[in-house]
C-alpha cells in the first residue's frame, strides 16, 4: 500500500479524481448516502483549497483509502453539520485539533457479506495512523470525528487511545457520535496479526 | 465536575458516584453473530451494547458491551470489555487517574448499575 497526502495544489488532478470517484463508490453507490454529486464524483463545501487528502494507493495504483483533514479553525463537518452530537458545548476551535472525514478504507476486491466485513481491512489501521502522522505534521495534537458508534468500539479494540465527546445520538435509528482520537496514539499490536478496524467517519 | 477543553468531564469518584445514570439505548450487534440457523439444538449467540447518560450538564454518557451467556441454569448478562465514556475520574489532587485505570474504575461503577435487569425488557421492546 502507498500513501499520499497533501493538498489539491500538492496532488495531481488524477489522484483528486480518483479520490472524489472512490468517495462516491464507497459514501454513495454501498452506504447509500443522500449526497449531491455530479458525474459520479463526490465533493461537498469542505473539499477546499486548504483540505488536506490522505490516499492509500495499491499495487495496481487504485484508491483503496480515504481520509479528509480539515483544520477547526476553519469551518470544519462537526461544527458546521453536525453541532448537534456535541449536546451544547462549543465546537472546538484550535489550531491542534483537525477533524477527520469521508474516511474510507474500502477493498472492492474483498468478498463479504457484512458492513463491517466490507470496512474491516489492512487498509483501515494503517490509513488511520498515517493521517494521524499528517495532521500532526500540522500541528495537530488530536482527531475529532463524526462517526457511527460501533467505530469507538473498533478504535478501542485497534489500539487507538479515543473517547466520546458527548453521548451518542440516534440518527435515522443508528447512533452517532463525536470522537476525538489522540494523535500520539501507538498502535498497541501487530499489523501482521490480521485483525483491523472499521474506522469509518462522516 | 468540569467539561475540559479535551471534550473530557473531568470529576472524581465520589462525584461520579452521587450521580444518577440512566439508560439512553441499548442495542444488538448485527455482525457479530455467526450465520442464522434453524437448526434445533443450536445454541443462540447474543452480543450488544448499552448507553447510559446523567441527567446533568455537562451530560455524562458511559457505554459498554455485553454478551448473553447461556448456562444450564439460565441466561446471564455480562459486560465485555471496559466502558467507554466521556469521563476522566480525578484524584483529590485533582491530577487524572491513568487512561486504563480510569477504564478500570468504570468498569466497577457500571456492574453496579441494574442495567441487567432492564436490558432485556429494553432489547425486546427495540428489535420486537
Amino acid at each position: 500500500m502507498n500513501i499520499v497526502t497533501g493538498t489539491p495544489a500538492d496532488l495531481s488532478s488524477e489522484i483528486m479524481a480518483g479520490v472524489a470517484r472512490y468517495r462516491h463508490r464507497v459514501f454513495v453507490e454501498k452506504l447509500g448516502w443522500q449526497l449531491r454529486c455530479e458525474n459520479a464524483l463526490e465533493y461537498d463545501q469542505f473539499d477546499r483549497d486548504d483540505t488536506v487528502y490522505v490516499v492509500a494507493h495499491n499495487a495496481d495504483e487504485e484508491v483503496v483509502g480515504t481520509a479528509r483533514l480539515l483544520p477547526t479553525t476553519r469551518p470544519y463537518l462537526l461544527g458546521e453539520v453536525f453541532p448537534q452530537l456535541l449536546h451544547g458545548a462549543p465546537p472546538p476551535h484550535s489550531p491542534d485539533v483537525w477533524e477527520l472525514s469521508r474516511f474510507a478504507a474500502v477493498d472492492f476486491r474483498a468478498q463479504g457479506t457484512s458492513a463491517l466485513a466490507q470496512f474491516s481491512s489492512p487498509i483501515a489501521v494503517g490509513l488511520l495512523q498515517a493521517s494521524l502522522e499528517c495532521a500532526a505534521r500540522h500541528g495537530a495534537k488530536r482527531f475529532i470525528t463524526v462517526s457511527p458508534l460501533g467505530v469507538e468500539r473498533l478504535l478501542r479494540i485497534a489500539g487507538f487511545r479515543a473517547h466520546r465527546l458527548a453521548p451518542p445520538t440516534l440518527m435515522d435509528g443508528s447512533p452517532v457520535f463525536a470522537c476525538s482520537i489522540s494523535c500520539e496514539t501507538q498502535v498497541a499490536f501487530d499489523l501482521a496479526d490480521g485483525v483491523y478496524p472499521l474506522a469509518l467517519q462522516a | 465536575m468540569h467539561l475540559s477543553p479535551d471534550g473530557l468531564i473531568r470529576l472524581t469518584l465520589d462525584q461520579l458516584l452521587s450521580t444518577s445514570l440512566e439508560h439512553l439505548v441499548s442495542g444488538v450487534d448485527q455482525d457479530a453473530s455467526p450465520p442464522f440457523t434453524n437448526a434445533c439444538g443450536t445454541q443462540t449467540v447474543l452480543s450488544g451494547y448499552t448507553e447510559w447518560i446523567s441527567a446533568n450538564d455537562p451530560t455524562i454518557s458511559i457505554g459498554w458491551d455485553w454478551h448473553l451467556q447461556t448456562a444450564v441454569t439460565g441466561v446471564r448478562w455480562v459486560r465485555v470489555g471496559l466502558p467507554r465514556s466521556n469521563l476522566m475520574l480525578t484524584h483529590d489532587t485533582g491530577h487524572d487517574t491513568s487512561w486504563h485505570g480510569n477504564l478500570e474504575i468504570l468498569g466497577t461503577v457500571v456492574d453496579a448499575l441494574a442495567w441487567r435487569e432492564i436490558l432485556p425488557d429494553v432489547v425486546a421492546a427495540r428489535y420486537a
